[in-house]
């Protein structure tokens, strides 16, 4: 160590923060080094002169104070929020809480509004006798199609048990009659008045959750009205076979679902009221239904398979099996997942003679 | 206060105000003995006048107490203490609009403080009459070097003097680098010997 360096190191070497090794260099320099010996016995007698200054000492009843308020603190039940796992579990709690809350909330918000459900069939039928006989003769009783339609699971689900008990006809008396495959779409648009058409007609008054819903789909439900049908098209009668609706949804699929009920609620409700008419036989109503909610449903929602499905079994029901037909390739097409069940149908169609 | 709580003067700073934060308060008077002189001198020496220490004193151990749940032991006791101390007392001369640091060692009026006398009877206490005048001298020539440290200086020489911290922590405390907090304390050192030797004292 030379003086330099040794002056750069006076401070840490009089109050003692030194490293031992550094330390020992110091005091070996400053054996052999009289002037920088001479400068720091100089500081360290400064040092000493300082210590003697006197430390003036509080006030004893400040001390008292202070003492007496470090007691009463002592002395004061601890709060809960001392206690590092209060502080750990205080905000997954408060956290859970609120998620809990907002999952009710948005639950209750989802959840499909009650609306009173008034089938088409009976405007139709009250509106259009005449048409309704000529159904009567052209189809087969609705309810076993119906029945066919649905898996067991599923119609359990969603019929009130009444409902199920009385079998799938939704009103009293004798099984309401289908409509034929043109014919039920064009009863409808007779019997009712413009804004039905845009599917008013399968609300209640005064119901206007399902208002919204309904209001743009008029164009997608006149070019489906406009597939023509294909007479004694080598089917006698539509084949509904039992197999389930396609509900499988991935994790992916299910967070589009719920954009899509965000952005309207009424789909889950159209559909449920769409295979609630198929049960009972109402094809016209069934494809109605399950127009409007394809209209309402954007591409890639995973909530169109199940719409698809539905409307080519109203379809199938109505006779219109060129439209069926069309309709399961599309959702063979928009569907993986059902591609097979819809490949199925088509070469079933295929086989009976529709093109 | 060692001989009220042996068993707890033998704990280190951070173990007493631990067992102070779960309700000891017996802990906490063991630090107040340990720290209440240091504290106090750094105080009166920093803000010039002991009235002023006094109330900045009790507000820094107020602090301390009601900080007691969120002290962390790994932190260093008196490092904490003394920067509450010199965080109030900064907030002190900023509330009485004080630019530079009055100084104990130069009171605008010297009976309105007693630290002044009490200095030199402590250091005025050799019995023998010559050592005693030739003391109290050396009191006042060191009273007077001290008053003369530029603020800076003075609030790094008092810290390192009296509260046993390291330059590191005082850089810390103060918002200085290590180099400028040493470079401080022996310009501090230098200049009280200028000063003395000045007034006839080679130390």
């Amino acid at each position: 160590m030379n003086c330099q360096g040794a002056e750069n190191l006076f401070i840490e070497y009089l109050y003692g923060e030194l490293e031992p090794h550094q330390a020992e260099s110091m005091r070996a320099h400053l054996d052999r080094c009289g002037t920088c010996a001479a400068r720091l016995a100089e500081l360290a007698r400064v040092r000493e002169l300082a210590a003697t200054a006197p430390d003036p000492e509080p006030p004893r009843l400040t001390i008292n104070r202070v003492i007496a308020r470090a007691r009463e603190e002592a002395e004061r039940p601890r709060s809960l929020w001392t206690f590092k796992w209060v502080k750990v579990l205080a905000p997954v709690c408060l956290a859970m809480v609120v998620g809990g809350l907002v999952a009710y909330q948005l639950r209750i918000g989802l959840a499909p509004k009650p609306v009173a459900y008034t089938p088409a069939g009976e405007e139709q039928r009250q509106s259009a006798p005449t048409q309704d006989a000529e159904k009567k003769e052209t189809h087969a009783p609705a309810g076993n199609m119906g029945k066919e339609a649905l898996p067991a699971p599923s119609r359990a689900a969603k019929e009130p048990p009444s409902q199920r008990e009385k079998g799938a006809a939704p009103a009293p008396g004798p099984s309401p009659p289908s409509p034929g495959p043109s014919v039920a779409r064009e009863s409808a648009k007779q019997a009712l008045p413009p804004d039905a058409e845009r599917g008013k007609v399968m609300q209640a008054p005064g119901a206007p959750a399902a208002e919204s819903a309904v209001s743009a789909p008029a164009a997608l439900l006149s070019t489906r009205k406009e597939v023509p049908a294909l007479p004694g098209a080598g089917v006698g009668k539509a084949k509904v076979d039992a197999a389930p609706l396609p509900q499988t949804v991935s994790p992916a699929e299910k967070a589009l679902t719920d954009g899509g009920n965000k952005r309207d609620g009424s789909v889950p409700k159209l559909l449920s009221e769409g295979e609630q008419a198929l049960e009972a036989g109402s094809f016209g109503d069934a494809g109605q239904l399950f127009s409007r909610a394809l209209d309402l449903l954007p591409p890639g929602h995973p909530d169109r398979p199940r719409a698809l499905f539905g409307l080519a079994r109203a379809q199938e029901g109505q006779r219109d099996l060129a439209g069926a037909l069309r309709t399961y390739r599309e959702l063979a097409k928009e569907s993986p997942t059902h591609r097979e069940l819809a490949e199925g149908k088509m070469k079933e169609l295929s086989g009976a003679g529709v093109k | 206060m060692s001989e009220r709580f042996p068993r707890l003067h033998t704990l280190s700073d951070e173990e007493l105000m631990s067992r102070y934060a779960r309700g000891e308060e017996a802990a906490f008077e063991i630090l107040l003995s340990r720290y209440s002189r240091p504290l106090f001198t750094f105080l009166s020496r920093y803000l010039g006048r002991p009235d002023r220490a006094e109330d900045v004193f009790q507000e820094v151990f107020y602090e301390v107490i009601r900080g007691r749940s969120g002290y962390r032991p790994r932190h260093r006791f008196a490092a904490w203490l003394f920067r509450i101390g010199r965080n109030r007392a900064v907030d002190r001369l900023r509330r009485n609009g004080v630019r530079k640091m009055e100084s104990l060692d130069h009171p605008s009026n010297p009976r309105e403080h007693e630290g002044e006398n009490r200095v030199t009877n402590v250091v005025a206490g050799d019995p023998d009459p010559e050592n005693e005048v030739q003391g109290r001298e050396l009191s006042k020539a060191l009273e007077t070097a001290l008053a003369s440290l530029p603020a800076e200086q003075r609030e790094v020489f008092w810290l390192k003097e009296r509260s046993g911290l390291s330059l590191g922590e005082i850089a810390d405390i103060t918002g200085v680098s290590q180099n400028t907090a040493k470079s401080r304390l022996r310009y501090a050192l230098e200049k009280l010997r200028a000063t003395l030797v000045q007034q006839g004292f080679e130390p």
